[in-house]
């Protein structure tokens, strides 16, 4: 363990290996070893260390989360969220599994399944901004750009330096045909973030669609 | 007579130490270019200030220890190099498109248009000091003086692809949308490769709400540069604009 915080994986591989074959079952052992390899980008070793732990003790979140985060370096979303679902089965309490999972199903495209995901999470938070602004996303996503800026707003009032939000509202703002109120959630994202690119360009397309092009060609040349 | 000969000795003498010096003053300013190519900066930075120790007139070795600080990033110390280089010769193309580019990347637009002024000036055969001032012009928001820089270069080269791209964003921004996208497209028919022509071109055909063919546009970028962020939101926002919301987050989660 010591090893593997220091960065010294090839070494802590071999205690790990030293511990398994004195102590045959020792969980913690072959998720050390999952996690070590994953620090060392062997995924699919790391997916077998973590299964080795499995089938030692089948409820060991640790070993679920190492599988949730090796697959998500794959881009295997499909078995990340496998994974992801079934840390909130062991563990119903955490609204960050809700999220994840959530969030893993997003990526697969499948929003509004997305949504019972992160109402499960505001089911113990309410307040849990990170699931408001991820079902707001999903509802732009199927077309609801009315409830998505409900939502994005009451993640802003909730912290309102929460830059996505005003992003993510710009983008809702802007299917509602709102260019102008698009640009100044735009605005108010780059206040918090000057540099972050995405919400320059998309103030240019809302430049572009209200027909401002000298404005929307000198962001152009500054990105 | 014995005076005379002292004396021609005493000159032939101070003559052959001048000499000596300027050669030592290249030849560290060789060295330190060859360690520049190599990008070994700080190793070249010695060498250059050794030759100007040798010779302090040395105007090369001024301009190319300007492009050494400009590529470690010390930009004042850079402009102040190139300052010293022109002092001596104020007709160093390479020295005052350097300084340009300097304040550029200070973002002193003015000092950088100046300079880059005077790089078009020293070298009227440059298509590229023009294309430099036409840039700076843009950044400064002046499209139509900028275009004008770009026909200067494109009276050099007429297939010089970047002035033709160039020109094409000061159409733009002229919302002469139709001669944009004829620029972009002499551009792309003399380099396929354009990335950046077809992602313009895409917001040409955005701004004439063209979004089918847009997405096309973008699509090309894409396929020349698959993680190129730019054109993946623009590529978003003409599915938003065409009630593609789905498509358009899967974008958005990955950008």
């Amino acid at each position: 363990m010591k090893l593997s915080a220091s960065k010294n994986y090839a070494e802590a591989l071999q205690y790990f290996d030293k511990a398994i074959n004195q102590t045959g079952n020792y969980t913690d052992a072959w998720v050390h070893k999952g996690d070590t390899q994953r620090a060392m980008k062997d995924y699919n070793a790391s997916l077998l260390s973590y299964d080795q732990a499995l089938k030692i003790d089948k409820n060991r979140t640790t070993a679920w989360s190492g599988i949730v985060e090796a697959y998500t370096s794959l881009k295997k979303y499909d078995k990340a969220y496998s994974a992801a679902a079934k840390i909130t089965e062991l563990d119903p309490k955490n609204k960050v599994n809700w999220l994840k999972e959530g969030n893993f199903l997003q990526l697969q495209g499948s929003y509004d399944k997305a949504i019972p995901k992160y109402d499960g999470a505001l089911v113990l938070d309410p307040q849990y901004k990170d699931a408001l602004y991820r079902k707001g996303i999903s509802l732009l996503a199927l077309g609801n750009a009315t409830s998505a800026i409900d939502l994005f707003d009451q993640v802003i009032v909730i912290d309102p330096k929460y830059k996505n939000a005003y992003n993510a509202k710009g983008l809702a703002l802007e299917t509602k045909g709102l260019y102008g109120e698009a640009q100044e959630a735009y605005n108010m994202s780059l206040e918090i973030d000057p540099k972050w690119s995405q919400p320059l360009i998309n103030k240019e397309h809302s430049l572009l669609a209200l027909g401002k092009m000298d404005e929307a060609m000198k962001i152009f040349v500054a990105i | 007579m014995n005076m005379k000969i002292f004396g021609a000795l005493v000159c032939l003498f101070i003559l052959s130490a001048v000499c000596a010096a300027e050669d030592s003053s290249t030849y560290y300013d060789r060295l330190g270019s060859k360690l520049y190519t190599a990008r070994n900066y700080t190793e070249a930075l010695d060498y250059f200030n050794k030759s100007l120790a040798q010779n302090a007139s040395n105007a090369d070795a001024w301009t190319h220890r300007g492009n050494t600080w400009k590529a470690l990033n010390k930009l004042n110390e850079s402009i102040d190099s190139y300052k010293k280089g022109l002092e001596l010769d104020d007709k160093k193309t390479a020295a005052w498109s350097g300084l340009a580019d300097a304040y550029n990347s200070k973002k002193d637009y003015a000092n950088a248009s100046n300079a880059a002024g005077k790089a078009a000036e020293s070298d009227k055969k440059d298509k590229a000091a023009r294309l430099r001032e036409g840039n700076i012009l843009q950044l400064r928001g002046l499209f139509e003086e900028a275009a004008v820089k770009y026909n200067g270069a494109l009276s050099i080269d007429a297939n010089y692809t970047d002035a033709l791209y160039r020109k094409g964003l000061s159409s733009l921004a002229a919302n002469n949308t139709t001669e944009a996208i004829e620029l972009f497209d002499s551009v792309l028919a003399r380099n396929p490769k354009h990335k950046l022509a077809y992602n313009a071109k895409g917001q040409a055909l955005e701004a004439q709400g063209k979004y089918t063919s847009a997405l096309m546009a973008y699509d090309r970028a894409l396929q020349i540069d698959p993680k190129w962020n730019q054109a993946l939101v623009n590529k978003m926002h003409v599915l938003m604009a065409q009630g593609k919301q789905k498509e358009a987050m899967d974008i958005f989660l990955t950008v």
